[in-house]
This record gives structure tokens, C-alpha cells and sequence, in this order.
């Protein structure tokens, strides 16, 4: 068989070509990995180099192609060095790389154009292809590990066998060997393309499967990766195709929540499992998360592998498998929330319905009352509408005895006649006033804006009679807007004006005041006569029923108006107090909330 | 002839009767006093039925109402007279010793004039009643 260099040049410029497009999309697929474009550019560079020995001949351009071709080849091969110093993750030495190539530039320029030889020439290729080819070499060596380990070291077998290719050729070459004719068919000439045929096939594929390899060992890292992430999460998580609800893949963190084990669920679904208690609820994560890419936080109520349930919130995403929609899905456990939620809820509504009980029974109770007083006060009124029958026959009969029939009377008679009459009206006003305590402690209580100073002059009205007004001393100071029932508030101002002018009635002024302020919140009213006084011992017993300090002042005292005075008050909310000394005047006071809370 | 005026008195106790004649004899007009003791009597009366009936045909020109009756309650009594057409203008007045705030609602709702407390005091009383039968007798113009 005779190889003809031309044949071989042309079929080696092809299979080329053809390296540089495989070595083209390998850049383009894996650009991120260092060293594929320098590949490219070695499988390249030797191509355009076997492409420029077709011009050799040529008249003019022939020693450029010559300077080119050889010149491409080597700075090829160092690109290929460099290439897979970049692939192993570390810069190749710039300054070796330009000491092989600019040193061997130099010399086959040299002996291309100042002293031609072709046989030198192809010595200094030879020695900066067996150094470059070393170097390769030694740079698989070096990393001969993992999954890359065959492919580097048959790399480097190669690469070794064509150094030794061309020392041996650089060295028949020195000793006197010539090249000779180089398109003849002698075998000293055909054999660089043959070994260059090889090693460039060999090296294109080595890269080819080194590449590869190192993908495939970062995808199965990434998978690992990913499998130690999931079963790190302490969630239970779930791929699940959505055609048919196939679970494809959980984690231990489902095997943790549910107590099935991963090789129970994946290959079933979860429904057929019974791990959710509506699958319905199920379908809807799945809506949620096809329709909006992902959902978030929904509780499902989930049974365990012993029937124990369990509560989780699921979020899910979309996932596509091949082009087929999955939900991915993580279920993060929070029975025990829920319980402490729902126990919340639970003594949340234990709360409202005892405080419900609460009120209603304080309702019942409170109506009960109301209705107690009312019947009280019904019942006063009837006493007294029936006690009041009597006396008036008493005061009505003694009162025409005395207009009709005094002539018949002496002295003494008319006197006890007198007392008789005396009686009975004291007795009346006991009646009413005991009446009116009756009503104070359960009318209904109005809230309005009540003036004071108005109620003050319209109660000294009630108590003196206008033709005894002269006689009298009477100021109403400037006294605050307070909130309450009008018609009571009128009520204890007249009892303490008749009180304040019982007692003054013999001081030296007959002088009555009526006062206010505001004071922390309360409304203060004060009455102060210049009257009798009293001792402050006895200050607590003013406001009971029945109770008087002075006894015998004649006959319109009853001992109800006080204690009436301070019922109407705390009904208010408010208070009273008094104060007075021994013949030093009185001054009885007492205090409402501002606000007009009442009635508590 | 003229047309007699004439009031009834309608009080079952007698002091109060007695001393509500007593006071309603001192009027300038001195009108003829008719006394009802419960309420039955005074509803014969007034809506001209049975004995009582006898000789009081033009209706009252005015009716002095106790509450507290036996047999038919005051409140009865003004509803039943209100309800007859005889009784729609005859001027009523309560007069009564219970201020009970329900009853005086009560009173007025059934349709009385006016709503009076009786006093103890012997010439407040006889005052009240002497003005209040010169008023509704005297003043009040009726339909």
C-alpha cells in the first residue's frame, strides 16, 4: 500500500474540520469550563496549519505557508497544553508557553529565510513538538484522578508514543537522515500525518470523554447534593407527578412525618396511601400550584402510618420532569401549633361563654333587683297611700274642730288640738319623704347635662317660701356643668338647702352658699351654712335613715332627706361627705363623676 | 229648666268622702254632691244603669275618681265611662293619695282630665278642691 502525503493532508484537513465543529459545540455548550476554548483553538490552529502546507509550492507565498504551517502546528499543540492546565483549574505558564514558541519561531524563521534547511527545520519541529506534547502530558499526569483517570492516561500514552516519534525522527534527522522529497510516499515522510492523523483523533476524543466525564461527575455531585438536602430539611418533601399523582421522590423528612418509608411512597400517591384525610384538599395545593407557579402555607390535615393525624402546611411549586408538570412540595409539621392554636381557640371560647354566663346571670340578677326595688317602691307607695287615709281623716276632722267648733274649747284644748294637727303633717312628710328614698334607689336614671346653679335656685325656691326670702343670704357660686338624672339631682339639692336652712335659721347671717369645682376627675358640689354646726364624731351618721344629731328642733325634720341625698349620689357613682363644727357652721358636699358613669 | 249641675264623687273611704263634701260645700256654686262607694256604684251612675241610676240623667259636670276601689278599680271605671258615649266630655279627675309614677301614666292614658293628690293638710285640701270644681265648673268651656 503506497500513502500519498497529498491524500493524507487532504483527509487529515477533514477530519480537521470536522474536530473543530465537535470542538465548536462543546465550547459553545460548555463555555463555563475553562480550557474548551483553548481546545478549539489547538484543533484549529493544526488545521489551519495542515491547510497551509498545500501551499508550500507556491511561488511567492510559498516560505510564508511553510512558516505558517509548521508555526500553527506548534503553537497548536500549546494551545493544548494550555487548554487542559485551564480544564484542571490553573493558569498555564505564559512564560514557558512563549519560551517554546518564540525561541522555535525564531529558528524556523531563521532557517526558512536566512540560511534554508529543510532538514534542521524539521529537527526544531520535531524538539518543540516532543516539548509540547511533554508537556501535555505532564499535565494529564498530574491529574490523573476520579473519573478522569483512563481517559488521561491513555491521553498520555499517546501523547508519549508521539514524543518519542518525533525525538527519534529529530534525532535520524541530526545524525544525517534527510527529508527529501515531501509530497513522496516514503515512509519517513508519511508518518508525522499518520501520527498526527491519531493524536489529533485520540486528543479530540479524550476530550471529548473528559468533558463529559466531568459533567457527569457534577450532575451526580448536584444530584448528591440535592438528596443531602432534602433529607437535611427537616420537612417532609414530595415530588409528585401531576397526571397521575404519582409521588417520584420524597425525603426523609416524610418518612419522619408520615412514618411510611421512602420505598412505600415513591411509585404510589399519597392518596392512595391515606396520607391526607381530604384528598380534596390535596387536588387543591395541586390547582394552586399549577395555576400560580407556587402556593404557600396551606394546612392540610394528614394521617400518620399508625393512624396518629398530624397537621401540615404545604407549600408547592411547579416542577417540570422532562417536560412533564410536577408539584414539589414541602410539608412543614405543625400539629403542635395547630393544637396550641385550636387549645387557644378553645379556652378563647370557654372565656366568652363563661364571661356570656357572666353577664347573663349579672343581667338576670341586675333584672331581678330592678324588679325587687320596683316592688319595694310599689310597696312604699302603698303604705303610704294607705297610712296617709288616717291622717288625713285626722288632720281634716281636727282642722274643722278647731275652725268650727274652737269657741266650745279652752286653751289647753285648742293647744293639744294644735299638736294633734302637728303630728299628723309630720307624719305625712315622713310618709312622702320615705316616698321619695323608695323611688331614689330605683327610678330609672337619666344621663343628661344638668346645671347645677339652676337645679340650686330652683331647690331654695322649693325650701323657702318667697316672702321668707328677703330674710336670707343665699349665693350660688360658679358651679360646673355635671351629668346626671336632672329631676334627682334636684331632689338632693333641695334636701340639703332645707337641711343647710333648717340650721341656719339661727345663725348669725342666715346665710347659705352654694359652691363647686372640679376636682380629679369628679364634679364637687358644696352647701355651707352659717348654722348650728355639728360635732365631727358624729359626721358618718348624717347620711343613715332615721339617724338625727339635733333632736326636738321642732317638727320638720324626718331623718330620710340626708340618706335619700346619698343614695341618689352613689347611685351617680358619686359620693358625699360633711364637715362642720360645734357652732361653726355645717357644709355638706358631694361629688359626681365627670363622666356620668353611674349606676355601676 | 236649667239643667242641674251636679258632681259625682266616687271614694269608698268615708272620712275622705266626708271631708271632700265638707270642702266642696264652702264653693259659691254649692253643687249637688253625688257619692259612689265602689266602683260598681259609680259605674251604675254613670252610665245610667240599676238603681243609683235614679234621677241623675244629664251626666255629671264633673267626676272626682279615687283609684283604690273596691269591687271595680278606678282605672276600670275611667276606661268603662270613656268607652260609652255618654262619658267622652264629662270631665274626670283623679284624686287619689298614690303618686306612683306608673299609675298617674296609667290614669291619663285611660283618658283622665287631670291627676290630683290628696293632701293631709286640711285647708290645702279643701282649697285644691274648691278651685279645682270652680275651674271645671266655671272656667273649662266643654263641647
Amino acid at each position: 500500500m503506497t500513502l500519498d502525503v497529498r491524500t493524507l493532508l487532504a483527509l487529515f484537513a477533514l477530519t480537521q474540520a470536522l474536530q473543530v465543529v465537535v470542538l465548536s459545540v462543546q465550547y459553545a455548550l460548555f463555555r463555563s469550563y475553562r480550557g474548551t476554548g483553548a481546545f478549539l483553538l489547538w484543533s484549529a490552529a493544526v488545521g489551519a496549519g495542515s491547510v497551509a502546507f498545500l501551499f508550500r509550492d507556491h511561488e511567492t507565498l510559498g516560505r510564508v505557508a511553510i512558516f505558517a504551517q509548521n508555526g500553527l502546528i506548534v503553537f497548536g499543540t500549546l494551545c493544548l497544553w494550555a487548554g487542559l492546565c485551564r480544564f484542571h483549574g490553573r493558569d498555564e505558564d505564559r512564560r514557558l508557553f512563549g519560551a517554546v514558541l518564540v525561541p522555535y519561531l525564531a529558528a524556523h524563521a531563521f532557517l526558512l529565510w536566512v540560511v534554508p534547511d529543510i532538514d534542521l527545520r524539521a529537527v526544531v519541529l520535531a524538539a518543540a513538538l516532543v516539548v509540547s506534547a511533554l508537556l501535555s502530558a505532564r499535565e494529564l499526569w498530574r491529574e490523573r484522578t476520579g473519573e478522569s483517570r483512563p481517559v488521561a492516561l491513555v491521553l498520555v500514552a499517546g501523547l508519549l508514543a508521539h514524543a518519542a516519534f518525533f525525538a527519534y525522527r529529530g534525532a535520524v534527522l541530526l545524525i544525517g537522515a534527510h527529508v527529501g522529497d515531501v509530497w513522496g510516499s516514503a515512509a519517513f515522510n508519511v508518518a508525522p500525518y499518520v501520527d498526527g492523523f491519531l493524536l489529533t483523533n485520540l486528543v479530540t476524543f479524550g476530550i471529548v470523554i473528559l468533558v463529559n466525564r466531568r459533567v457527569n461527575a457534577e450532575v451526580r455531585e448536584a444530584r448528591d447534593h440535592f438528596r443531602r438536602l432534602l433529607d437535611t430539611i427537616p420537612d417532609a418533601v414530595l415530588m409528585t407527578r401531576v397526571s397521575d399523582g404519582i409521588c417520584r421522590d420524597a425525603n426523609e423528612g416524610f418518612e419522619a412525618l408520615t412514618g411510611y418509608r421512602r420505598d412505600e411512597i415513591v411509585g404510589r400517591s399519597s392518596t392512595e396511601l391515606g396520607v391526607w384525610v381530604d384528598p380534596r384538599a390535596r387536588d387543591r395545593v395541586f390547582e394552586r400550584a399549577l395555576e400560580s407557579d407556587a402556593t404557600r402555607d396551606l394546612e392540610l390535615e394528614g394521617r400518620r402510618r399508625d393512624g396518629t393525624p398530624f397537621v401540615g402546611s404545604v407549600s408547592a411549586r411547579r416542577v417540570d420532569v422532562r417536560g412533564e408538570p410536577h408539584v414539589l412540595s414541602v410539608v412543614h409539621d405543625v400539629t403542635g401549633r395547630y393544637a396550641a392554636r385550636e387549645a387557644l381557640q378553645r379556652s378563647d371560647r370557654e372565656i366568652r361563654e363563661l364571661n356570656a354566663g357572666l353577664e347573663r346571670r349579672v343581667a338576670e340578677r341586675t333584672a331581678e333587683l330592678t324588679a325587687k326595688n320596683a316592688e319595694l317602691e310599689a310597696f312604699v307607695h302603698s303604705i303610704a297611700h294607705d297610712l296617709r287615709a288616717p291622717l288625713r281623716a285626722i288632720e281634716g276632722f281636727s282642722g274643722i274642730l278647731e275652725e268650727e267648733h274652737s269657741a266650745r274649747l279652752d286653751d289647753e284644748g285648742r293647744r293639744l288640738l294644735a299638736r294633734v294637727r302637728g303630728g299628723a303633717r309630720r307624719m305625712d312628710r315622713l310618709l312622702r319623704d320615705l316616698v321619695e328614698y323608695a323611688r331614689a334607689g330605683s327610678a330609672g336614671l337619666r344621663h343628661e347635662r344638668v346645671d347645677l346653679g339652676v337645679l340650686a335656685r330652683g331647690a331654695f325656691e322649693d325650701v323657702v317660701p318667697a316672702e321668707a326670702r328677703e330674710a336670707w343670704r343665699f349665693v350660688v357660686g360658679d358651679l360646673p356643668t355635671a351629668r346626671g338624672d336632672a329631676a334627682l339631682l334636684r331632689v338632693v339639692l333641695r334636701h340639703l338647702l332645707a337641711n343647710a336652712v333648717k340650721y341656719a335659721a339661727a345663725g348669725p347671717g342666715r346665710s347659705v352658699e352654694v359652691r363647686g369645682r372640679v376636682e380629679a376627675g369628679h364634679v364637687v358640689c358644696e352647701v355651707v351654712d352659717d348654722g348650728v354646726g355639728f360635732d365631727p364624731a358624729h359626721a358618718g351618721r348624717l347620711f343613715r335613715v332615721f339617724e338625727r344629731l339635733h333632736a326636738g328642733e321642732g317638727d320638720d325634720g324626718t331623718g330620710i332627706g340626708l340618706a335619700i341625698v346619698r343614695r341618689i349620689v352613689e347611685r351617680h357613682g358619686g359620693s358625699v361627705h360633711a364637715e362642720g363644727r360645734p357652732g361653726q357652721g355645717a357644709t355638706f358636699a358631694f361629688s359626681l363623676p365627670e363622666t356620668g358613669e353611674s349606676d355601676a | 229648666m236649667p239643667e242641674e249641675v251636679w258632681i259625682l264623687l266616687v271614694e269608698d273611704d268615708d272620712d275622705d268622702a266626708e271631708l271632700a263634701l265638707r270642702a266642696l260645700a264652702r264653693c259659691e256654686l254649692a253643687p249637688r254632691v253625688v257619692r259612689a262607694r265602689d266602683g260598681e256604684e259609680a259605674l251604675d251612675v254613670l252610665l245610667g244603669r240599676g238603681e243609683a241610676a235614679a234621677g241623675t240623667v244629664p251626666p255629671p259636670a264633673l267626676v272626682l275618681l279615687d283609684l283604690k276601689l273596691p269591687k271595680v278599680d278606678g282605672i276600670e271605671v275611667l276606661t268603662r265611662f270613656r268607652a260609652d258615649g255618654r262619658g267622652r266630655d264629662v270631665p274626670v279627675v283623679v284624686l287619689t293619695s298614690s303618686m306612683l309614677p306608673a299609675d298617674v301614666r296609667a290614669c291619663y292614658q285611660a283618658g283622665a282630665n287631670s291627676f290630683v293628690v290628696k293632701q293631709v293638710e286640711f285647708a290645702e285640701h279643701a282649697r285644691t278642691l274648691r278651685e279645682m270644681a270652680a275651674y271645671w265648673l266655671q272656667v273649662n268651656v266643654r263641647p
